[in-house]
């Protein structure tokens, strides 16, 4: 059995696969953090290759029966233990022709899809002291980088950061650009008038409902209570 | 009174009004994707706009609404810079994708009108507001006011309210059709005449239950509506007894029932080429609420039935109820493969519950199931939703029935 290790970054991932594809016999694909030495495999490092890898990226949407880049980056933002070995078994049987119904992969894929989809709505900014818009999320999977490019031209007139606290990675948006950076989870003091737009939110969003419909469970489904400590409706 | 009181109140002033609905806005590309639900209701309902009125205070007197000149509940209003000022702090806060201002009228029609616009100018022109914007049209007003609105909204609706003119004489008889229906015309017109002007159209409101149509009557004018105009959609809102019990007798609770299946019936006549007649057949007066209006027109049009999934056409196919426009699309598309068997309408989306009575796979029913509609009747009334939250926005799209 042929052990393959990347460094663990998405070109890395993308380089790993391309190469175990034209690779026979049994392979294990593992990131370096994944990686414990096993005593029967041989491991061996496969160095990121950008232009391999974006070589590779154009394969998943041309050479195979549908385009799978999506599958592939969505299972890989999952950040679940052996997503390598997933997305392998998943782009070889589809080489092969095989049946993939079901597939962890797809299910992973339609999770990461949903989470994006809710956090397009749930992310709540705040004017901080200088005066930029900051938001601070906890999402389940690593979706900063989904979230960006939508904002990027929603908040195209002012500065804004995503904040992924658990992650300690934030996007950073100006203009219709943005980037990922590292970002520890620090507090930033609000702007003064921040208190009062709260305020106001709150009251609306509460005088919205119908007195005596109230439903909790429905609301519950609907906003699950993980989201809830960065509402600010919630609040 | 303090802005926060102004809110509370303008707010639940405005609650009942139907449109979380926002889709197709011309300014898609700048202002990022629409029908974003921002939140929920604490009653369950996908927030996505600032929903206020400028103002509750009216000097009209339509005996079905809570701002009726016969009500005393406090009145109040917001300036257009309120309004202006609220929308953008939320909008930049990712609390809301835009805005949906309405009004009562306060002075005149025209004045309230022009607080409005003032509002939205605010918006888009100062501060360059890319968010949705939903204006309601004030019946009476003048086209210079309304061309005005039209660029500056995606999307208008004047509402009709009464569904018959001698309703709206007995129930706001401060309104004439004319003050309705002209503003409807003017805006489709200039639509059809200039692009970008309302891009997202025009919706229009019916309130269900304050005055006597049958569903026929409001049905029918719910087809006329969509023939004359090309209304985005019609709303239908069951009244809620807020108005004025000596000339709305009788109501203790809104129709939910009966506004779900107007809704029901609205989406076969839109969405699954459905027509009048087959929807509420001649003589009949109301739907059934014991059935939705499709399971409805299987049953009285059994004769139909069978209907062979491998060969039927779209259009049959959505005849069949547990089959909608999506589970239609599949099945053709599956079918090209390979011949479709009960396992495999399963796996694409059908609701077998009900379609099991209607359909045959490669000439094949499934056994043991009853053949004639009386026995079958009472399989496709069983899980009739209850009428459940008000409905106060349509069905959500991927409803099959
Ligand atoms: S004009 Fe509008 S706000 Fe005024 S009473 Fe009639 S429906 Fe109500």
């Amino acid at each position: 059995m042929k052990e393959l290790v990347y460094d663990g970054s998405f070109p890395g991932f993308l380089t790993v696969l391309g190469k175990a594809l034209t690779e026979k016999g049994e392979i294990q694909i593992w990131s370096e953090d994944e990686y414990r030495p096993s005593l029967f495999g041989t491991a061996q490092k496969v160095k990121a290759d950008l232009d391999f890898a974006l070589e590779f990226k154009k394969k998943l949407v041309f050479d195979f029966p549908e385009p799978v880049y999506r599958p592939v980056l969505y299972a890989y933002l999952a950040e679940e233990e052996g997503t390598g070995n997933l997305v392998f078994d998943f782009l070889h049987k589809l080489k092969r022709k095989e049946a993939v119904f079901a597939h962890r992969v797809g299910e992973l894929c339609q999770g990461v899809t949903r989470e994006k989809v809710r956090m397009l709505g749930f992310v709540r900014f705040r004017k901080v002291e200088s005066g930029y818009f900051y938001a601070s999320i906890r999402p389940k999977y690593n979706i900063i980088g989904l979230l960006a490019p939508h904002f990027a031209s929603r908040q195209a007139n002012h500065q804004w950061v995503i904040h992924d606290l658990d992650r300690e990675m934030a996007v950073l948006g100006r203009e219709k650009d943005w980037e990922i950076k590292p970002l520890p989870p620090i507090k930033f003091p609000e702007d003064i008038a921040e208190e009062e737009i709260q305020k106001l939110w709150r009251e609306h969003f509460k005088a919205l409902s119908v007195p005596g419909r109230i439903n909790r469970k429905r609301q519950n489904n609907l906003v699950p209570r993980r989201y809830w400590p960065h509402l600010t409706e919630k609040g | 009174m303090e802005l926060v009181d102004r809110l509370k109140i303008l707010t639940a002033g405005a609650r009942y009004d139907a449109s979380c609905v926002s889709s197709g806005s011309r300014r898609k590309k700048a202002g990022g994707s629409m029908g974003i639900c921002h939140s929920w209701t604490e009653d369950g309902r996908c927030v996505s706009l600032l929903k206020i009125l400028q103002t509750n205070d009216c000097i009209y007197n339509c005996r079905y609404c809570v701002h009726r000149t016969d009500t005393d509940g406090p009145r109040t209003s917001l300036s257009a810079r309120e309004i202006a000022e609220l929308t953008v702090n939320f909008y930049r806060r990712n609390y809301i994708e835009g805005l949906f201002l309405s009004s009562a009228v306060r002075g005149s029609p025209a004045q309230a009108m022009e607080t409005m616009l003032a509002s939205v100018k605010i918006l888009r022109e100062e501060y360059k507001f890319p968010g949705y914007i939903h204006l309601k049209g004030i019946p009476g007003v003048d086209e210079s006011l309304l061309k005005k609105a039209g660029y500056f909204a995606d999307r208008m609706s004047v509402n009709i309210e009464l569904p018959s003119a001698e309703s709206l004489k007995k129930l706001a008889p401060q309104k004439k059709p004319a003050d309705i229906f002209n503003p409807m015309h003017f805006l489709e017109k200039n639509r059809r005449e200039e692009k970008g002007f309302l891009g997202a159209g025009q919706s229009t409101q019916l309130i269900i239950g304050a005055s006597p149509e049958s569903d026929r009557e409001i049905i029918s004018l719910a087809s006329y509506l969509y023939g004359k105009f090309s209304l985005s959609r019609i709303f239908y809102s069951a009244y809620m007894p807020t108005g004025d019990p000596r000339y709305i007798p009788g109501v203790q609770n809104p129709p939910l029932l009966r506004e779900h299946r107007l809704y029901q019936a609205d989406w076969l006549f839109r969405f699954y080429h459905f027509s009048f007649d087959e929807i509420i057949p001649p003589g009949q007066n109301d739907l059934e609420t014991e059935l939705d209006p499709k399971s409805a027109w299987a049953l009285r049009n059994f004769w139909f039935f069978p209907v062979e999934v491998n060969q039927a056409s779209y259009r049959e196919l959505l005849k069949i109820p547990g089959i909608g426009p999506v589970s239609a699309r599949r099945i053709i598309k599956a079918r090209k493969e390979r011949t479709l068997d009960f396992s495999h309408l399963k796996k694409l989306g059908i609701i077998m519950k009900r379609a099991c009575f209607f359909v045959t796979c490669g000439g094949r029913r499934i056994p043991g199931l009853p053949s004639d509609p009386d026995h079958i009747r009472p399989f496709l009334t069983m899980p009739v939703s209850r009428p459940r939250q008000p409905r106060l926005f349509a069905p959500p799209g991927g409803e099959r029935f």
